[in-house]
């Protein structure tokens, strides 16, 4: 029989446990309050340091920044918040010795730090006025494991124009999964034009696979250019995703280059090339392209003859006449379909 | 037999005290995730930085069955949120009342072809595909009724973003609740799935969507499921983010990202607790292909939803849970103390499976043992009070501890009224609502084993079927 004595003594020290824990939770809220406490009396007094000398129109002295109040995590939302307050015409001076003298320093400190916010702090600090000699540290930041600090460090690269940052980048994003891939293309949203000659180089002289996939996704984004390398061998290629990526550029950048691409690629084992081709010939009107998409009704998959039908219904009076000719199946979709290519609903 | 007894009574003593020790050690567990918290509040660009157009797109599936009475909440409340990139998918799951004329009439919806893929096997045909002639982001997709399930494995199908949401056609959403909820999964690396805090809707006042007033309800079966919430949700599911996540999320308000979930194959049609068996497949699948992964858990992002209002809805709800859980289990069983699936296999499945599924037994057997050895005359006082102070008296300091940790850390009922409520609830808890949940969980679980036993004797050709 359980010693009933030992029972009451582990649920004594349950119940003492359970308080102490509420008494921990108590602490921790405490000392929160504290720390917001100590951040907005730091902010204040940087804040005041700043507004006095812009009114005095002063020169920016680190000096009576001590020490103890360089925390990037108060002072970058401050400069930002700045940013949009102030008007006076010697802030931008002001700002620039702050940044050089202030936030750079830390920033390049909280990149080793373990914690991940410091980290997106420093990314953010890059953001304002990266130097030269700052890239490594961008780098660094740009293999970080936490999603949001990596891609903080990508559009802060994105911004600098680094072509060794870009290139870091595009190598990592074509082993990325989904998630990540689609935040990186949307960090090229943001992408300045001046980037773009960086990924035609890739296109130009890169053999990786991977890389020569997500190059044509990001050019996807920038206005159509010339294709000025031989993008026969990208359709070809081992990688479909790079096959796809190709044939999406061509039809984008040189549509009537393209079509000849386009309805030989109708032939392409590749589910995924037949499928942007019929979708691509239907939006370039390509009505010479008529008999080949027809042959398309009679495909073995589902996706392909409804893509078929959808790009022969766009073709105007031609393309009518060629889908009447096939029997009512048609008129009746199928609810479940292959689907392999992203196609935009919204 | 007085020696059986014994030996009972003594094993139901010992295992209340381990089960007592496992919630302290959750308890505990949670306090780094507060100290989270905090530190998350204090990051204060966290609007500027959700507002960024790099953040990723969301899509909030919401499958509907016979909901016109409040599916226009629920998708208003997400239509609100400030998150940039988000989706709205409806799932209408062959509704025999108003939802879908309701839909099309209030957003002016119009058929357009279906796109649908094919990466999970559906069961209930689709009908129509609807989008809205406002510049909303919101797609009805109409299919024939099979299960909740199904229904959200056509929504996966048509889902194009990379994350999506499962939320209920009677929740609503609070504005910053995606916002929380996907800085939660960007801010650890390989995040597949995070499950957020689900507060009871049935009291408060709320309008188009929004809640104007987050209190507690006058009904006593709706106050009482409020201070269970809270207890699971503030503490439990909080502890559990130290122990590599917990084997459930409520499927009212789950961050998935979408590839994890086809490569498991989407949600289990067949499955009451589809969120649990999720949860538990996903765990299962990443330890066994040795692929890095995180489930966590955020009560800062947060969601409020029906519960069931009378005996009987609650009785169903929770039967239903329970035979769930223990179709998953049992599912997953290869997980049980094996070190292959790491602290999982180890700790929190043995843990949801003789702690939370099996502790329902255990306390009714403990009631029933009471009651025998009051019979044969051996009933020990100091036995029976033990044992009422660990199952009744601990769970209700447990319960008093979250509460208050809650007002101080979430307030989200911050009025001094609802909090003495809460407090003096969690003391009648045990009287009823208790008892209730553990004969409805009993009952799950005979069902369970019945119904395995049958299957175990049913001929190998109606098996196949």
């Amino acid at each position: 029989m359980v010693n009933l004595r030992i029972i009451e003594g582990v649920m004594i020290i349950e119940f003492t446990l359970v308080a102490l824990i509420l008494i921990l939770t108590y602490m921790l809220v405490f000392l929160y309050y504290r720390r917001q406490k100590r951040e907005k009396k730091i902010r204040a007094g940087v804040e005041h340091y700043l507004r006095t000398i812009l009114l005095q129109k002063k020169e920016f002295n680190p000096r009576h920044i001590p020490q103890h109040w360089r925390n990037i995590q108060v002072l970058i939302p401050l400069i930002k918040e700045l940013d949009t307050q102030v008007a006076a015409e010697n802030w931008p001076q002001v700002k620039h010795a702050f940044v050089h003298s202030i936030v750079l320093p830390q920033a390049r400190i909280a990149t080793t730090s373990v914690s991940w916010v410091q980290r997106y702090f420093a990314a953010e600090g890059f953001a304002m006025d990266a130097e030269k000699r700052d890239e490594p540290y961008i780098i660094a930041l740009m293999h970080d494991k936490v999603p949001i600090v990596y891609i903080r460090a990508i559009n802060v690269a994105l911004l600098s124009n680094s072509a060794v940052a870009i290139e870091t980048m595009l190598d990592r994003m074509g082993r990325e999964p989904w998630l990540s891939q689609t935040m990186y293309l949307q960090a090229f949203d943001q992408a300045p034009i001046k980037s773009r000659p960086i990924f035609e180089n890739e296109l130009k002289k890169s053999k990786d696979l991977n890389i020569r996939s997500a190059s044509y996704k990001i050019l996807i984004k920038y206005p159509p250019a010339p294709v000025t390398w031989d993008i026969q061998k990208d359709l070809s290629a081992d990688l479909p995703e790079l096959q796809v990526g190709a044939l999406k550029y061509v039809a984008y950048a040189d549509p009537d280059k393209a079509i000849p691409i386009l309805i030989a690629s109708l032939k392409s084992p590749n589910l995924d090339m037949r499928l942007v081709a019929l979708h691509r010939l239907s939006i370039l009107g390509a009505k010479v392209a008529i008999p080949e998409i027809a042959k398309c009704l009679d495909d073995e998959d589902w996706w392909v003859k409804i893509s078929a039908a959808e790009a022969l219904k766009r073709m105007g009076d031609e393309g009518q006449q060629e889908l009447e000719k096939h029997t009512p199946e048609f008129a009746q979709i199928p609810y479940e379909i292959t689907h392999h290519v992203s196609n935009t609903l919204w | 037999m007085l020696t059986a007894i014994y030996i009972i009574n003594d094993a139901i003593l010992i295992y209340l005290v381990l089960l007592s020790f496992g919630y302290v050690l959750l308890l505990a567990a949670s306090i780094p995730q507060l100290r989270r918290r905090f530190r998350e509040v204090a990051f204060c660009d966290l609007t500027a930085l959700m507002k960024s157009p790099a953040m990723p797109p969301v899509t909030v599936i919401i499958p509907a069955y016979n909901e016109e009475s409040s599916i226009l909440n629920a998708i208003y409340s997400v239509l609100r949120s400030n998150y940039p990139n988000t989706y709205v998918m409806v799932v209408n799951d062959g509704s025999t009342d108003a939802t879908l004329q309701l839909l099309i009439e209030t957003f002016s919806l119009y058929n357009i072809t279906p796109i649908l893929a094919n990466k999970i096997k559906t069961h209930g045909p689709v009908r129509g595909y609807y989008v809205s002639k406002f510049p909303i982001r919101l797609t009805v997709v109409n299919k024939d009724n099979f299960e909740k399930s199904d229904a959200l494995n056509v929504g996966l199908n048509a889902c194009r973003t990379p994350l999506f949401i499962t939320m209920d056609a009677d929740s609503i959403m609070e504005p910053d609740a995606i916002h929380r909820i996907v800085f939660y999964m960007l801010s650890r690396p390989n995040t597949v799935a995070v499950g957020g805090g689900v507060y009871i809707l049935n009291g408060c006042d709320y309008k188009d969507g929004q809640i104007v007033k987050a209190k507690i309800s006058d009904k006593f079966i709706y106050a009482l499921q409020s201070c269970e919430y809270m207890r699971s949700f503030l503490f439990s599911r909080s502890g559990w983010n130290i122990f590599g996540g917990t084997l459930c999320y409520s499927g009212t308000f789950t961050l998935f990202d979408y590839k994890a979930v086809i490569d498991v194959g989407g949600f289990d049609v067949g499955n009451f607790a589809q969120d649990f068996e999720i949860i538990t497949h996903l765990h299962h699948y990443h330890r066994r292909n040795n692929l890095p992964y995180n489930i966590g858990y955020t009560a800062a992002a947060r969601v409020w939803t029906d519960v069931p209002g009378t005996l009987r809805e609650f009785w169903r709800q929770r039967f239903h849970w329970q035979f769930g859980s223990l179709l998953s289990l049992g599912r997953h069983k290869g997980m049980l103390f094996n070190p292959k699936y790491g602290i999982t296999g180890l700790y929190t499945y043995p843990f949801f499976l003789f702690g939370e599924t099996f502790g329902a037994i255990v306390e009714l057997t403990a009631y029933c043992m009471i009651f025998v050895s009051w019979y044969f005359g051996v009933l020990n006082a100091l036995w029976a009070m033990l044992f009422f102070i660990i199952c009744w008296g601990f769970v209700t300091f447990l319960t008093m501890a979250t509460v208050m940790i809650n007002s101080v850390t979430f307030r989200r009922y911050s009025g001094f009224r609802d909090l003495m409520r809460v407090l003096l609830l969690v003391l009648f808890e045990n009287f009823g609502y208790r008892q209730g949940l553990i004969l409805s969980r009993f009952y799950g679980t005979i069902s369970y084993y019945w119904s395995r036993i049958r299957l175990y004797f049913k001929p190998s050709e109606q098996k196949a079927t």
